[in-house]
């Protein structure tokens, strides 16, 4: 059924975005038949004109705008040659327009194009251009595509540039989003020198993942140096998270080094952590390989750990051979591994992952089905809920049908309150998940 | 009259695009970023907890972004 309505959901927004994009694909598949003078995107040679800006006309701008036109459906590489074969001040020309455009879909994808193309080509101008727009969702969706279209190679001189910037400029909240891509990109090109960066910022000014996706891209480059830097960032919240992201890049240089390491550390919470990481990555190019070295750590906690997070890992690519793994556990590991198959798979394939739950029985299906119910409430309430009070466990039964229960009144009350006053559920159990009843006066 | 009717379409097109783009988000949802959270008996995200473990993981489809996981106190 939950599939059912995600794929008319899919085909209705197919439909609509490629009734939306018709006009834009028809000039890009028209190219072939414009005039060779004025190929598709082309501006005219600068002129003096009535515009305002210098060294252009008013039939410049009129051009311009044709050109913004016939991006929205170009490629990304499309737009780049568009703007490699214009001198800087058409291409400004051309750029000007994208301020003046009305807030809306498509023009967030003419933006988008625009500065992902121009910041591959002049990323110093791009910048610029988009901090001067005077609207403010125009000049952060520019700014997010200067990031997204950079390359790591410039990702460095963003950065720097972007620390230099007043707040006036941006959200705080968008100001790290764009350091967090930035330092990402360029720790790719030079990990040293962006970790060594993000060290040097203050403790809270960005979030965990970007620690981990810096240590992982360096430790994929060079594990020795980035096992340094983690294990000097003490003083850090997010040492730990760096530490997991370093355990799997290092494993992509060199699986055998990397495990042996993790297999000796395990006594600490940050080398179970890390443990999970690793089996994590290792069950998603040899599940069978990761469960076999998960389930000999001796230490409990990473044991558990790694085995859920093989089990996760497993699900998303082979959820059947998952389940039967993680099934045949010893009962003690049973509950995370089998929580973690019926979240992953509940979101793949309800319908199979319910029939899956029916073959389950005691504490193990308890933390299966509320892990299933909790991933298909946001699709449908009702089923999960239904599904979470079949748990026998009253502390899971109560806890899980609570918090569906209050998202969904959240969402949508009227149907909420209905569904579960007209249930089987006991009057207290009703109490409970709507509030108690008001007597009329 | 034409005038009529290109408005009429304009704003056809808009109500198509928002139920497109609710459309999309809500199809979305089914692969989004998950975080799930064990903490002894209650739970927010996707996951439940009997008790086991304490703090989040997140998750990115199958794939583990962040562990903060620990263990409950008082446990075996």
């Amino acid at each position: 059924m939950i599939r059912h309505i995600a794929i008319v959901l899919g085909v209705v927004a197919l439909g609509g975005a490629a009734w939306w994009l018709l006009p834009s694909s028809t000039y890009i598949s028209n190219r072939s038949i414009e005039s060779p003078g004025h190929p598709v995107g082309a501006l005219p040679p600068p002129r003096t004109g009535a515009s305002g800006l210098k060294g252009v006309s008013n039939e410049d701008v009129k051009h311009a705008n044709l050109s913004l036109d016939r991006i929205a459906g170009a490629s990304v590489q499309e737009v780049y040659d568009l703007l490699a074969s214009r001198n800087p001040e058409e291409i400004a020309l051309l750029v000007q327009q994208l301020q003046d455009l009305t807030f809306g879909g498509l023009s967030g994808a003419k933006i988008d194009l625009v500065f992902k193309a121009w910041a591959q080509l002049a990323p110093q101008d791009a910048l610029k251009t988009a901090l001067s727009f005077r609207s403010g969702w125009a000049r952060s969706r520019a700014l997010e595509a200067i990031f997204d279209g950079t390359s790591a190679g410039t990702a460095a001189f963003l950065v720097n540039s972007l620390t230099l910037t007043g707040d006036e400029a941006m959200s705080p909240s968008l100001k790290q989003q764009l350091l967090s891509k930035g330092l990402s990109k360029w720790s790719e090109a030079d990990p040293a020198a962006a970790a060594n960066f993000l060290a040097s910022l203050p403790v809270s000014g960005l979030s965990a993942e970007t620690w981990r996706q810096v240590a992982e891209n360096w430790a994929a480059q060079d594990p020795a140096a980035a096992l340094d830097w983690v294990q000097k960032q003490t003083t850090s919240d997010f040492g730990r998270t760096a530490m997991q992201g370093m355990i799997s890049g290092w494993w992509q240089k060199d699986p055998q080094a990397a495990q042996a390491y993790s297999a000796s550390h395990i006594d600490t919470l940050a080398g179970q952590q890390s443990a999970s990481v690793l089996a994590n990555r290792m069950a998603s190019s040899n599940p069978e390989e990761a469960a076999q070295w998960a389930t000999q750590l001796t230490n409990q906690n990473a044991r558990q750990m790694s085995e859920m997070t093989v089990a996760a890992g497993w699900a998303a690519n082979d959820p059947r051979n998952a389940a039967q793994w993680a099934a045949g556990l010893p009962a003690a590991d049973q509950e995370a591994a089998l929580s973690a198959v019926a979240g992953i798979w509940a979101k793949s394939d309800p319908q199979a992952a319910g029939e899956w739950l029916g073959t389950l029985s005691g504490e193990a299906r308890d933390s299966a089905v509320a892990s299933f119910a909790s991933a298909v409430a946001p699709v449908d309430p009702a089923i999960a809920l239904s599904w979470a009070l079949s748990a026998s466990s009253p502390t899971i039964r109560e806890e899980a049908a609570r918090h569906i229960a209050n998202d969904w009144l959240t969402r949508d009350p009227s149907a909420a309150k209905t569904w579960i006053q007209q249930s089987a559920l006991s009057e207290t159990d009703k109490a409970q998940l709507i509030g108690p009843s008001v007597p009329p006066p | 009259m034409q005038e009529k009717e290109k408005t009429m379409k304009a704003n056809l097109k808009k109500i198509i695009t928002c139920v497109c783009v609710a459309s999309v988000l809500a199809a979305a949802s089914f692969a989004s970023y998950t975080r799930y959270d064990w903490n002894g008996g209650g739970w927010s995200g996707s996951w439940v907890s009997s008790g086991t473990w304490e703090g989040d993981i997140y998750f990115s489809g199958g794939e583990v972004v962040q562990n903060n996981l620990v263990r409950m106190k008082n446990l075996p």
